[in-house]
C-alpha cells in the first residue's frame, strides 16, 4: 500500500466523519439516523427470539451466501469499469501509481464497511451460534472476498467489447437461474427444475470430486453447499478454525488474482465515474435520469389542433414527454390494472353474493358502490409520482418557462393538464366496472365524474406545490433534494387538501334531512373543491412567477 | 413617432439587490433596431443579472425595463413575445427531439408555415443531421445551435444572449457570427454578453462596460477610445483596462 495513498484514505474518512457528525445537527437527516439505530436496537433487543434463530439456519445462510457472491459479481459485471470520486480521476489517474495500488486504494472502504458488517451480525447473532466469532470472522473474510470478485468482474467488464458483455449477461443471468432452482429444490424443496438435473448422469460431471460409488445418491452436489455451514455450529473448534483459514485464504486468493489482472481499468472507470457523478447530480438537482434506451428514432410532426397553440403548446410538449415515457406509462397502467382489477373483483364477489339472495338492503349496495367510488378516487394519489408529466419534468427549464409569452396561470393549468388527464383515463377504466356491474344510480355517475377531476386536479397541485417550493429553495442554493420529512408532509397534505371541503359538506348535510341533505352535502363538497383547487392553482402560479433567484447569483 | 424606429430595449435607472448586495446600480441604456451591443465586464460585474432583469427571469429592485415599448413587469406577455433569450448554459426538454424543440417553438409564438423556415435554419446551423436526436443527447455547442434555431425560427424583434459562442467549434463561431450579423442587417436587435473581448469587438456596434455593477461606459469603440484618451487603433483589451482600471471619481465623467 502506498503511503500516499493511505494517508489520502485517513484524510478523507477523518473529513468525512466530521461531516458525517457535522450532518446530525439537521433534524432530517438526525431523524432519518435515529430511525436506522432504534431499527438495529429493536433487532438487538430482540435477538434471543427463535425468529432470529431462523435467520442463521445453514438454509438461509446459504442463500445469503449464493446471493452475495452473485450480486457481487453481476454487479460487477454490470458496472463495467470502477466508480471513483470525480477527485480521485484528476489527481490519481495522472499520478505515478500503479493500477493495483489504486485499485487496493479503492478496496479500503469496502475492507472497513465488511468489517462493520461482521460487528453488527456478531451482534445481533452470536446467541444463536456456537461460535460466534469466528462465524463473524467468516462472513468478513467471505464479504471482502466478495468485493475482490465484484471490482475484478468490473475491470474486466470494462475491457471487453460491448456484444461480448451483452452476451455475457445473459449467460451468467442464465447460471444464476439455474443455481437459484438448484437451492431452492435442496434447501427448501421448491422444485423449480426437472429431477434429471439431480440424477446420477448429472453429478458424472463433477468427477472426480464425486466418486463412482457416490453416484447412486441422488442430489449429492447441491447438498454440499447447503451443509457447509454446518461446519460452524455442529464440529470442533478446530475445525472451525480450519474454515477460517479457508475463507482467509479465499480472500487472499482473491485479492492477489484482482491485483494482478492485467486488463486496463483507466478507461472505463473514467466513463463509468463521469456518467455516475452526472447522474448522482441531477438526482440531487430533482431532475430525472434519461435512460438512453428512450431515444427516439423520429420526430413527432407538427400539430394541427389550435388547441397545441400558444400556452397549449405546453400541453403538447408534455404529452410527447409521456409518450416517450414508456417505462412511467407502463408502469401506471399496470398498477391501474392491478388496482381496477382488485375493485373489480371485489365488486363482482358482492353482485354475485347479491344475486344468490344474499341478505343486503339498498342501502348497504349503495355505501359499497360509494367505497368503491372512493378506493378508485384514491387512484389518483397512488399514481402521482409515475405520472408526472408537469413541473416536476421541467426542472431545468423552469427559469426559461419565465421568457415565455404567458400569464403564469396559463402556464400552471397548461402543466398540470397532461397528468390529471392521464389519471382520469387510468380512472376511467374503474368507472366502466362500476356502471357494469355496480348498477349505479345515474345521479351517482355525475357526481363521480365531477369529482374525480377536482380530485386528480388537487393532488397535482400538491405535488407541484411540494416540487416548485424545493426547486426555489434548491435555486436559492437553501437546499437539494426533498427530505424524508418534506415527502410525509406532502403526503399529509395530499389527505389535508380535501378536509375543507369534507368538512363542509359534512356541516351542510347534518341540517337537513336525508333526502336533501345528501344532494346538498355533495354539491357542497363539489363547489368547495373546486374552489380549493383554484387557490391551489393560484398559489402555483404566485410561486412559479416569484421563481427568479437564480443560481450563480447566489 | 414610428414602432420601428424607437429603441427595441429601454433600460432606465435599473437596479437589482441581492439581499444587501448590490449586483447592479442605476444602469441607463438603450438598443436600437439592428444594433449589435456588447455587454462587458469582470465576473460579478452584473451582465448577467442585467440580461435576466431584461427577460424578466430576475425583477429589478428600482428603475424601468421595456422591451418595444412594453414593460417587463406590466405587461410581460406582450414584452415576452418581442425578444428571445438565449441562456448560457442551454438546457433542452429530456424527450424532445430537435425539430420537436421547433415544433414547441412554432406553437408558442404561433409561427406561420414554420416547417417551410426549418430546412434552411437547420441547414444554416449545421443541425439537419441531428434533426431527429433527442436533444439531450447533443454536445454543448450543439445545444448552443439548437437555441439559436429556436430564436431565429420566429423572427423576434431583439435576441438577447449571453455568451453565445461556448462550446462552438471555430468553423460554428464564423456562421453564426455571419448569421447574426446577417439578421442585425434585417433589423433584429442583439444585446450579447461576452467575456471574449475579440468577438464583441468583431461583431458589435456598441459596448456597455459594467464594472462591479455599474456603467462604466456605453458606446461605440471609437467613442469609447476618446473618452478614454486612447490612440485610435487601441484594441477592446486595451480600452477594456483603461476604463474599467480607472478611479471611482471618473466614473460619473465617463458615464455621463
Amino acid at each position: 500500500m502506498n503511503r500516499a495513498l493511505f494517508y489520502l484514505w485517513l484524510a478523507l474518512l477523518r473529513g468525512k466523519s466530521f461531516h458525517f457528525v457535522r450532518s446530525l445537527r439537521r433534524p432530517t437527516t438526525l431523524l432519518g439516523w435515529i430511525a436506522v439505530a432504534t431499527l438495529l436496537g429493536f433487532f438487538f433487543h430482540y435477538r434471543r427470539l427463535e425468529f432470529a434463530g431462523q435467520l442463521v439456519r445453514s438454509e438461509v445462510l446459504t442463500g445469503g451466501a449464493l446471493a452475495l457472491f452473485c450480486g457481487s459479481l453481476f454487479k460487477g459485471f454490470l458496472q463495467r469499469g470502477l466508480v471513483f470520486e470525480r477527485p480521485d480521476i484528476e489527481f490519481l489517474f495522472t499520478s505515478p501509481f500503479t493500477q493495483s495500488q489504486i485499485v487496493f486504494y479503492r478496496l479500503l472502504p469496502s475492507y472497513l464497511f465488511a468489517v462493520g458488517q461482521g460487528a453488527v451480525f456478531f451482534a445481533l447473532f452470536a446467541v444463536h451460534l456456537r461460535h460466534p466469532l469466528v462465524m463473524a470472522l467468516c462472513l468478513v473474510l467471505f464479504q471482502i472476498a466478495c468485493f475482490h470478485v465484484e471490482t475484478g468482474a468490473a475491470i474486466f467488464a470494462g475491457s471487453i467489447p460491448e456484444p461480448l458483455h451483452y452476451r455475457m449477461r445473459w449467460m451468467l443471468l442464465g447460471t444464476y437461474a439455474l443455481l437459484l432452482a438448484l437451492y431452492l429444490h435442496t434447501a427448501w424443496d421448491l422444485k423449480l427444475v426437472p429431477s434429471f438435473m439431480a440424477s446420477p448422469s448429472i453429478q458424472v460431471l463433477f468427477y472426480p470430486a464425486v466418486t463412482l460409488s457416490e453416484l447412486s445418491a441422488p442430489g449429492l452436489v447441491p447438498r454440499w453447499l447447503v451443509h457447509l455451514p454446518h461446519v460452524f455450529t455442529g464440529r470442533s473448534f478446530w475445525l472451525c478454525t480450519l474454515q477460517l483459514s479457508g475463507f482467509a485464504l479465499g480472500a487472499a486468493t482473491s485479492l492477489w488474482w484482482l491485483l494482478r489482472l492485467k486488463s486496463d481499468m483507466f478507461e472505463a472507470s473514467l466513463a463509468n465515474t463521469t456518467r455516475v457523478a452526472e447522474k448522482r447530480l441531477r438526482i440531487q438537482q430533482g431532475l430525472r435520469v434519461v435512460a438512453n434506451s428512450n431515444l427516439p428514432k423520429r420526430s413527432f410532426g407538427l400539430p394541427r389542433i389550435p388547441l397545441f397553440y400558444g400556452v397549449g403548446a405546453i400541453v403538447w410538449k408534455n404529452l410527447v414527454v409521456a409518450r416517450r415515457s414508456k417505462r412511467e406509462l407502463g408502469l401506471a397502467l399496470a398498477f391501474t390494472l392491478v388496482y381496477t382489477g382488485f375493485l373489480f373483483a371485489l365488486l363482482r364477489v358482492y353482485t354475485r353474493l347479491v344475486t344468490d339472495g344474499g341478505r343486503t338492503s339498498p342501502e348497504d349496495a349503495a355505501h359499497f358502490n360509494q367505497g368503491i367510488g372512493m378506493c378508485l378516487a384514491a387512484l389518483a394519489f397512488l399514481l402521482q409520482r409515475t405520472l408526472s408529466f408537469d413541473f416536476r419534468r421541467d426542472g431545468e427549464q423552469l427559469v426559461g418557462f419565465r421568457t415565455l409569452p404567458f400569464t403564469p396561470l396559463g402556464l400552471t393549468l397548461a402543466e398540470l393538464t397532461v397528468p390529471a388527464m392521464l389519471c382520469l383515463a387510468c380512472q376511467a377504466l374503474g368507472i366502466l366496472a362500476l356502471m357494469t356491474y355496480g348498477r349505479l344510480e345515474w345521479t351517482t355517475i355525475i357526481v363521480m365524474l365531477l369529482a374525480y377531476p377536482a380530485i386528480a386536479v388537487a393532488l397535482n397541485g400538491v405535488w407541484n406545490l411540494h416540487y416548485l417550493r424545493a426547486a426555489a429553495k434548491r435555486a436559492g442554493g437553501q437546499a437539494h433534494s426533498a427530505s424524508a420529512v418534506e415527502a410525509l408532509l406532502i403526503v399529509a397534505l395530499s389527505f389535508l387538501v380535501f378536509y375543507p371541503a369534507g368538512w363542509a359538506a359534512v356541516a351542510i348535510g347534518k341540517h337537513f334531512e336525508p333526502r336533501l341533505g345528501v344532494p346538498l352535502g355533495v354539491a357542497t363538497w363539489l363547489a368547495v373543491q373546486y374552489f380549493v383547487d383554484f387557490v391551489l392553482v393560484v398559489t402555483l402560479a404566485r410561486l412559479f412567477q416569484n421563481f427568479e433567484v437564480s443560481r450563480d447569483s447566489k | 413617432m414610428n414602432p420601428a424606429q424607437s429603441a427595441v430595449i429601454e433600460v432606465e435607472n435599473f437596479a437589482r439587490n441581492y439581499g444587501d448586495f448590490a449586483a447592479v446600480r442605476d444602469l441607463s441604456f438603450q438598443v436600437q433596431p439592428g444594433q449589435i451591443v456588447g455587454v462587458v465586464g469582470a465576473n460579478g460585474a452584473g451582465k448577467t443579472t442585467t440580461l435576466r432583469a431584461i427577460t424578466g427571469i430576475l425583477r429589478p429592485t428600482a428603475g424601468r425595463i421595456r422591451v418595444a415599448g412594453h414593460d417587463i413587469e406590466r405587461e410581460p406577455v406582450a414584452a415576452k413575445k418581442q425578444f428571445a433569450y438565449i441562456p448560457d448554459t442551454v438546457h433542452p426538454y429530456d424527450l424532445l427531439t430537435v425539430t420537436e424543440h421547433l415544433h414547441f417553438i412554432a406553437l408558442t409564438y404561433r409561427v406561420e408555415q414554420p416547417e417551410a423556415k426549418y430546412a434552411a435554419l437547420l441547414d444554416e446551423l449545421e443541425l439537419d443531421d441531428k434533426k431527429d436526436e433527442i436533444a439531450s443527447s447533443l454536445s454543448r455547442g450543439m445545444l448552443q445551435k439548437l437555441s439559436l434555431a429556436c430564436a431565429f425560427l420566429r423572427q423576434p424583434r431583439v435576441i438577447i444572449l449571453d455568451e453565445p459562442l461556448t462550446g462552438l467549434d471555430p468553423r460554428g463561431i464564423r456562421n453564426i457570427k455571419a448569421s447574426i450579423r446577417r439578421r442585425a442587417t434585417a433589423g433584429t436587435a442583439f444585446l450579447l454578453s461576452s467575456h471574449l473581448l475579440v468577438l464583441v469587438e468583431a461583431l458589435c456596434d456598441q459596448v456597455l462596460i459594467l464594472h462591479r455593477g455599474q456603467k462604466r461606459t456605453f458606446g461605440s469603440l471609437e467613442e469609447i477610445r476618446n473618452l478614454a484618451t486612447l490612440h485610435a487603433d487601441a484594441s477592446l483589451e486595451d480600452v477594456f483596462f483603461a476604463v474599467t482600471e480607472k478611479p471611482e471619481e471618473s466614473l460619473a465623467e465617463l458615464a455621463s
